[in-house]
């Protein structure tokens, strides 16, 4: 319950600062590329997705239907769980499979500035 | 709110921002495994599922830090899956067992003893049960998790040492099907092909298995597959709509149990619309209806004439039309190649050797075999079920080198390799596991040794074998890592090693066998059990007063247990007991088992050739080393399996058979079971990884909408799963998976309430005395609405 | 107390400048800028309406662009919240878990 209250001042926050920010991104997916709100125990126990399915529709459906969501490579793999949370994984996070990416990739650049994030499909 | 919260919400505000413009803030390296941060990578399989993922541990200041795939791996070219990343992290867990741990009765608390007196009472505990007992009132349960080598010294001292037979293991109550699948149809053990085959299937004939969920490495390669070719066809046969459905192009959905029907009415098919290969079945093919009795190939014709689609359909409901099962054995039959996988949908099953039988039989009859992507791969759950104990002489009838128990000349040869008297290792095969723990209820065995499995978890009616191991009179010992139900139940607990924290093979699905070796130091006081195995032989040979045990562990006095002593067994193994044998591994040694990135498939006669990687097909002359060596002509194939005299493939005339138990008016439900992708077998290494633990806290049931509207069961809800054996209480998933009249629970749970085992019917296949698993009868019903749960480990 | 994590886009030649602005305000914490003009920073403040004020303090600067939110967090406020939303979500259903992360 607290979760949901949080989230929607959040969203409200974030309509009432609309003037001061113009340069928005995404900002209808602001709050999930943030921090992630506290949760009890109890809470901890749901899978990701299970909340993320409707909270971010967009991005459970993304990855839902990409090689991931196929696959099987749940949000924890690259996002951690609580308390190791990254809203930005590592590349070192896509490298414990995609080993053979990393000596064929840009090294200079980041996984997913060309893959994109959820999707996971070249630009 | 405390200060320190605060910094931490402050961090995250600052994160969120800086992962807008891909800003690099210093503490975005939250995770605590990055891999810069190794100080060595040490190459070695995954340890839990029979994929056989090549990985490397990352290691710093002497701790495991990190994981990663093996990209040279033929197995997972560099992929893993979630389970198999997060593997690693259990083994700094403060619940690790670190020193042994005795209680004369079962009703005592536990005490902690040293190494030397538990070894002490685990040899006097043994010696007095054969001295007032008899041989046979000793066993050993083992694993297919434990290595090669750890499996083979076990056996070891029971048969030459102990004099009994009494060695089982829990690859009996997953693959035993299987096994017995292979050697009736092909006449020798283990597949054919491999995952090779995967990248050049067009069509892939996925029946009883979740492979999504438990094989996701393999699954990836088989979406890749598809992906990158869209004529390949993918069916999947299952009474439950699964993740592995999503790449499916046909789901065939039926009632649990019916299958037989669909695989004889495929035949049909195949046979009405001369979809099959006559040439194949004219060179290499024999039809059987009994192991003795013969018949023509008119005979068969006569005998699948009888299921035709229509009469299939009707037996199989769910969604099944004959239209479907035809287009299924039109693409099987005309695809450039079918690769069928199968796992526990098939083996656990009252008829599950039949149902194996009937899946060859596909491939026999269109010659869909022995040529590329052409393949009937049974896929294995445990990492080392093939290498160590099909392979390695894990159960009651088997000695190493896949020889049997019962044929004197086979006896004759190990112990000779082991160089003890002819007539030690007993003639007659022990129990298998279910009646093993029959007898263990009916106070039969006195000194049981569990190493690396939980009985007491695992068994199915689980109840029912819960009580013999808890009976005063039956000493247990436990050799696990971590405390499980069955160490609950134990009177003396040894704490082993964890893998990469021990040295030895694991020997994978497709007939490979891959080193692990010893990466980091197992937690003071744990030990690698061959190092237990051969300390307690030592001792129980003084108390035996009998010098044939001492010379079962000789040849590996005095060496370090954390290589020389795995490597001087798996010396004995590879070189004294696959010698002549279908599984060679005389080439596979340390030597090149280290150089290899990915392991050997056997057989591999020679060092030179193991370096090739192997034998990637059996029988293919030109292909397989043996093939050539035991061809009796000029064909191209030659099935040298020494279980047909006849050297043919044969076709098994094999009828529909119910479950041992189907649904009736006071147990209307069919209920089944199976792995969910985030937990492992009973859950006490993924239970106690919290990424892993979060994703799937406790098992659930999941329910048909349409028996959800009809029990008023919303989601969430708490429902009873009753059996006439037990019940349990679980929250309800439902959703459109399980086929109506069905409701299906992942067995990881450890609660009482939610152990799905105590349910389970232990019925099982008189062949392959695998248990049916997969298929009883229960009742459902709502409870109440929705409970908070807490997970459950022991 | 809300804490709000923003990116704030500064004139890449004024970014100095926008710095030592933003450094003076005491709600405000630096946590990371680049050449392009970006700047990470998050507000620290009694209550909302403090923080809008500190955003449009921020905003009012010319050296500034534009002012972000990307993260918000007001549990101390929401626990004043009279309760009232439903309680949903700890077991409910969909499709096997084992579909989803």
């Amino acid at each position: 319950m607290k979760r949901k209250i949080i989230i929607s001042i959040l969203l409200a926050a974030v309509a009432g600062m609309a003037s001061c920010s113009a340069r928005q991104p995404h900002a209808q997916e602001g709050m999930n590329s943030g921090g992630h709100p506290e949760l009890t125990d109890q809470q901890k126990l749901i899978a990701c997705s299970e909340c993320h399915k409707s909270e971010t529709p967009d991005i459970y459906d993304e990855w839902y239907q990409s090689l991931h969501g196929i696959g099987m490579v749940k949000c924890y793999q690259c996002h951690g769980t609580f308390e190791n949370m990254a809203v930005v994984p590592q590349k070192s996070d896509c490298a414990v499979c995609h080993t053979a990416a990393m000596e064929k990739c840009p090294a200079d650049k980041l996984c997913w500035e060309c893959h994109t994030p959820h999707t996971f499909k070249v630009h | 709110m405390a200060q320190s919260r605060r910094e931490f919400l402050k961090r995250t505000a600052a994160l969120s921002a800086a992962s807008y413009i891909g800003m690099n803030l210093p503490y975005r390296k939250q995770n605590a495994a990055l891999a810069a941060d190794a100080d060595s990578w040490h190459r070695g399989s995954c340890r839990l599922c029979g994929t056989g993922c090549r990985v490397e541990l990352g290691v710093k200041n002497g701790k495991a830090v990190a994981l990663r795939g093996v990209k040279d791996a033929r197995t997972n070219f560099g992929y893993l899956c979630m389970k198999g990343m997060h593997f690693w992290k259990c083994m700094g867990h403060p619940d690790r067992l670190r020193t042994p741990l005795y209680r004369e009765s079962k009703k005592d608390k536990f005490r902690e003893i040293s190494w030397e007196k538990a070894l002490d009472i685990a040899a006097e505990k043994f010696a007095d049960s054969v001295k007032k007992y008899g041989n046979d009132s000793v066993a050993y349960y083992g694993s297919g998790q434990a290595l090669t080598e750890e499996t083979y010294l076990f056996q070891k001292v029971f048969r030459g040492g102990l004099q009994t037979n009494n060695v089982e293991g829990n690859p009996r109550l997953c693959m035993a099907s299987a096994v017995g699948g292979y050697l009736t149809s092909f006449g020798a053990d283990e597949p054919i092909g491999g995952y090779a085959d995967i990248e050049k299937a067009h069509c892939f004939f996925i029946i009883g298995s979740n492979t999504a969920e438990a094989h996701p490495v393999l699954f990836r390669r088989i979406m890749r597959r598809k992906l990158d070719n869209k004529d390949v066809k993918i069916i999947n046969a299952d009474p439950r709509i699964s993740q592995t459905s999503r790449i499916a192009d046909l789901h065939l959905q039926f009632d649990p149990g019916t299958d037989l029907a669909l695989l004889n009415a495929m035949a049909n098919v195949i046979i009405e619309e001369k979809l099959y290969d006559e040439k194949f079945l004219e060179s290499y093919v024999t039809c059987k209806k009994g192991k003795k009795e013969t018949v023509s190939f008119e005979e068969f014709k006569k005998f699948v004439a009888d299921y035709t689609p229509e009469k299939a359909a009707a037996i199989c409901r769910g969604n099944m039309t004959p239209d479907k099962i035809r287009q299924t054995a039109r693409w099987f039959a005309g695809s450039k190649g079918t690769l069928s996988l199968w796992t526990m949908g098939i083996n656990q099953r009252k008829r599950g050797v039949w149902a194996n039988n009937l899946i060859h039989n596909l491939h026999i009859l269109t010659g869909q075999l022995l040529t590329p992507g052409a393949d009937s791969l049974s896929l294995t759950g445990q990492p080392n079920a093939c290498g160590g104990v099909r392979e390695g002489g894990g159960l009651c009838h088997i000695l190493p080198g896949h020889r049997l128990v019962a044929k004197e000349k086979l006896r004759n040869q190990v112990e000779d390799a082991w160089g003890i008297p002819h007539g030690r290792i007993p003639p007659k095969p022990g129990y298998h596991t279910m009646a093993l723990f029959s007898a263990v209820n009916e106070g039969k065995i006195k000194a049981l040794w569990v190493n690396c499995t939980s009985p007491m978890q695992s068994l199915p009616n689980v109840d029912l074998y819960s009580k013999g191991m808890r009976r005063e009179d039956v000493f247990m010992i436990c050799s696990d890592i971590f405390p499980t139900l069955t160490t609950e139940a134990a009177n003396l607990v040894l704490p082993a090693a964890f893998h990469f924290e021990k040295t030895g093979v694991y020997g994978c699905t497709e007939r490979r066998s891959q080193l692990t070796l010893k990466a980091v130091n197992a937690p003071d006081g744990a030990m690698p059990e061959v190092w237990i195995v051969r300390e307690w032989a030592k001792k129980l040979a003084e108390k035996m007063d009998d010098p044939v045990i001492s010379k079962c562990v000789e040849p590996f006095e005095g060496l370090e247990p954390d290589f020389a002593l795995p490597k001087a067994i798996w010396d004995e193994y590879s070189q004294k007991l696959t010698s002549g044998r279908d599984n060679d591994l005389r080439g596979a040694t340390y030597t090149v088992l280290q150089k290899m990135p990915d392991g050997v498939q056997w057989p591999a006669p020679t060092e030179a050739y193991a370096l090739t990687g192997g034998t990637v097909k059996k029988f293919v002359r030109g292909m397989d080393p043996l093939a050539d060596t035991h061809a009796k002509d000029d064909k191209p194939y030659q099935f040298y399996g020494h279980a047909h005299d006849d050297g043919k493939l044969w076709l098994w005339l094999r009828e529909q058979a119910d479950p041992e138990e189907i649904p009736d008016k006071d147990y209307p439900f069919y209920l089944s079971t199976g792995r969910i992708v985030d937990h492992w077998h009973t859950m006490s290494m993924t239970g106690r990884i919290p990424e892993l633990l979060r994703a799937n806290p406790y098992a659930f049931v999941e329910v048909n909408p349409r028996d959800a509207a009809k029990l008023g069961i919303k989601p969430g809800d708490m429902v009873e799963v009753e059996s006439r054996r037990g019940k349990n209480f679980l929250p309800a998933k439902v959703y459109e998976g399980p086929t109506e009249g069905m409701v299906f629970v992942y067995w990881h749970d450890q609660h009482p309430d939610r152990l799905i085992n105590m349910v389970t019917k232990d019925g099982y296949d008189p062949g392959s005395k695998e248990p049916e698993f997969k298929i009883c009868a229960c009742r459902v019903k709502r409870i109440s609405g929705p409970k908070p749960l807490k997970p459950y480990i022991v | 107390m809300p804490i709000g994590g923003f990116i704030v886009n500064a004139v890449p030649e004024d970014l100095e400048v926008a710095v030592a602005f933003l450094t003076a305000i005491p709600e405000v914490e630096i946590h990371g800028h680049d050449k392009g003009g970006n700047i990470v920073l998050v507000i620290d403040a009694p209550d909302s309406e403090h923080m809008q004020r500190v955003v449009k303090k921020i905003n009012d600067c010319a050296s500034v662009l534009t002012v972000g939110l990307t993260y918000l967090n007001v549990e101390d406020e929401a626990d004043t919240i009279p309760a009232g939303a439903d309680v949903t979500g700890i077991f409910h259903g969909g499709p096997a878990s084992g579909s989803a992360g």
